[in-house]
């Protein structure tokens, strides 16, 4: 199963698969063997190739929290849309700004098709350029923003079909 | 167990001086009360007091400030003490005033030492009658002419600050004769258009300063002594992040002679019960002058308990059930603090948003542990961090037994500490505890504007092992979490084979 995230405005995707030992993970081209030793809803004991690690996970709403090695990560689960009506069989896909900006540029046009990671448009935000990037392989729907416009948190930036 | 020295306290706080001192009576044997605002009626204080009161809305002014509730929930309760913490009304005269006329027992200095040091003028006046040595200063006739001759008897550089003032406005420095007319002119400028007020006052600018305060215990039998030092100079915006003790910059000789002062600070009020007078000291030249008398518990506390042994919450509380402080034992006769101790104050707060405070649920808070770690915490995981009230998670505290020790200990603590919901000050702490100048034991309170200024967090490639650690836990572990594996067993009872959310214990 495919487990996407942004994480400072970068996006991610894992696919992880259960095996008869554990968990098979695919990221990045690399295939990774994972078992899960302990689970007990604030620590997670992995073993990641032959590696023992611990981490602490929270999730709430979108956002998932790992602490791992010292240091915190924030993730994000990107929305997505719920499936429209009995005909359409795909999944719309809606990417919101993370936070209040200022659209820079636009990387792609309604109509496009688009894989996973593609920088479909950038923001400027906190001083950062944030890249948007496609969760997914599709078309591109609709693109709401014109570069130069502000927008809020959550405001949708693009959609994809 | 010695009888408690009260049966029963109320404690006029929240947060984790709260959880602080209901530790201590129930240490004592002594029942405690807590009172909560409606935004804290199952925070980690009132959850461990033996009984809880509600005293009003969040906002601090509709609950924890409201003197006359809090008296009165004491009464009701049967408390025959207030303890009031920090902050609040800690230093508020007229409260103590009211709970000495209750009948009840203040815990903390008498009404008149509160008031004598409320006043910063009267109290550098009082000092001065007593010897302790000021920040030299002049107010008075402010004619450019006489602000000259008196720059020139205090020595430049010189502050000039608005009378009526603070907040840094109507604030200026000259730093020669020639750079004083012009700086007069803008501070008084600046000061009308501030305050409607142009009177200036003018003191000795010590460009480097370090912030050293000395911790002063008084007993009701005349007993005044001080439990050496504590060295703040780490701050941002004037709010202190990290405290050691002993400073760096002190010497035995400047020890025993600001500690001396404090004595004499503390005598000149009469002063009773724990309270911090505060000094600033000039690292070039070793001088020091004193700032204030704080006449309550301080924040950074714990630091001095670590290298002391006592444990001053309890002694707060038997010296205000009169007890004496035993000047024979050796707890109170140390020449000098036993290792280093270090605090940090973790605070939740946004490094992207200037540092200012963060909000949210403390999705999971698990301190760190082992020899020499202390962690004094007022919110456990499950709590909300609003904008009510200060944004402190907890004090992590360590001691050791020398300062490269216990810096390394920190670091140590520092990087176990897990805090998942919000963000929080952890890597600007580590970021502090790295540089070569606190390292080195120089840092003036001058020491992140000059070498932190715009500090953000360095934005970490993410590692494989957390994406995998997101990914798992989607399915699992959420609230009411899958049922246990059911397992081949005869035993219809078994908690194994049940297919509810049974869970063993608390996890």
């Amino acid at each position: 199963m495919k487990h996407t995230y942004t994480y400072h405005g970068q996006t991610h995707t894992l696919d992880l698969e259960p095996t008869a030992n554990g968990y098979r993970v695919k990221y990045n081209g690399e295939t990774y063997e994972v078992r899960q030793l302990r689970a007990t809803g604030r620590q997670l004991v992995l073993c990641v190739q032959g590696h023992m690690v611990t981490l602490h996970t929270a999730k709430h709403d979108r956002e998932r929290w790992v602490d791992f090695d010292g240091h915190t990560y924030t993730l994000e689960k990107p929305i997505r849309a719920r499936r429209r009506g009995g005909g359409q069989q795909e999944t719309e896909n809606v990417l919101r700004a993370p936070m209040p900006g200022q659209v820079r540029a636009v990387q792609a046009a309604e109509g496009d098709e688009v894989e996973t990671g593609q920088t479909l448009l950038i923001l400027e935000a906190m001083k950062m350029e944030i890249r948007i990037q496609s969760p997914c392989d599709g078309v591109v729907e609709s693109i709401p923003v014109a570069v130069g416009e502000q927008v809020e948190k959550d405001q949708i930036l693009v959609e994809i079909g | 167990m010695p009888p408690p020295p009260f049966p029963k306290i109320l404690i006029a706080n929240r947060g984790e001086i709260a959880v602080r001192i209901i530790r201590a009576c129930r240490e004592m044997g002594i029942q405690t009360v807590a009172v909560h605002s409606e935004a804290d009626a199952q925070a980690l204080h009132v959850r461990m007091a033996d009984e809880a009161v509600p005293i009003g809305p969040p906002a601090p002014v509709m609950s924890y400030l409201r003197g006359e509730r809090i008296l009165q929930a004491a009464l009701d309760s049967g408390a025959q003490a207030i303890h009031p913490g920090y902050g609040f009304l800690a230093e508020n005269a007229d409260f103590a005033q009211s709970v000495h006329d209750a009948g009840l027992t203040f815990i903390g200095p008498p009404p008149a030492a509160i008031r004598a040091m409320g006043s910063k003028a009267a109290a550098r006046a009082l000092m001065q009658k007593a010897g302790v040595p000021i920040v030299p200063g002049y107010q008075g006739e402010d004619d450019a002419r006489t602000l000259g001759q008196v720059a020139d008897a205090i020595g430049y550089p010189v502050l000039i600050k608005a009378a009526a003032g603070g907040g840094g406005k109507g604030m200026r420095i000259a730093a020669t004769p020639g750079e004083l007319p012009e700086a007069l002119n803008a501070a008084r400028r600046e000061a009308a258009h501030a305050f409607g007020d142009t009177q200036l006052i003018l003191e000795k600018y010590i460009a480097e300063a370090r912030h050293v305060e000395f911790q002063i215990l008084a007993d009701t039998h005349g007993n005044t002594i001080h439990l050496f030092e504590r060295e703040c100079s780490i701050q941002r915006r004037h709010q202190k992040i990290i405290e050691e003790t002993p400073s760096p910059l002190l010497t035995p000789q400047l020890r025993a002679e600001m500690g001396a002062a404090a004595v004499a600070a503390a005598q000149a009020v009469s002063y009773t019960n724990a309270g911090t007078v505060e000094f600033i000291v000039d690292p070039h030249t070793r001088e020091h002058y004193f700032l204030e008398v704080n006449t309550r518990l301080q924040v950074e506390h714990p630091i001095t308990e670590l290298v002391t042994g006592l444990d001053l919450v309890q002694w707060q509380i038997r010296i205000a059930a009169g007890e004496p402080i035993d000047l024979q034992s050796t707890a109170f006769n140390m020449r000098s603090p036993r290792g280093h101790a270090l605090e940090c104050r973790l605070y939740a707060e946004d490094p992207a948003n200037n540092f200012l405070p963060a909000t949210g649920p403390v999705l999971q808070f698990a301190p760190p542990a082992g020899p020499g770690i202390r962690v004094d915490n007022g919110i456990a995981t499950g709590d909300e961090i609003t904008t009510h009230y200060d944004p402190m998670i907890a004090k992590i505290i360590v001691h050791a037994a020398d300062r490269p020790a216990a810096i390394r200990r920190m670091q140590t603590a520092l990087h176990d500490t897990v805090l998942l919901g919000l963000t929080t000050n952890l890597e600007f702490l580590q970021a502090v505890l790295a540089h070569p100048e606190f390292q080195a034991g120089e840092a003036t309170t001058h020491f992140i504007e000059q070498n932190l200024p715009d500090w953000q967090a360095p934005v970490r490639d993410l590692p494989l092992e957390a994406l995998i650690a997101a990914a798992l836990s989607e399915n699992q572990f959420t609230a009411g979490s899958k049922p246990l594996p059911a397992k081949d067993t005869p035993d219809p009872y078994s908690p194994w084979g049940r297919a509810d959310n049974f869970r063993l214990g608390k996890i």
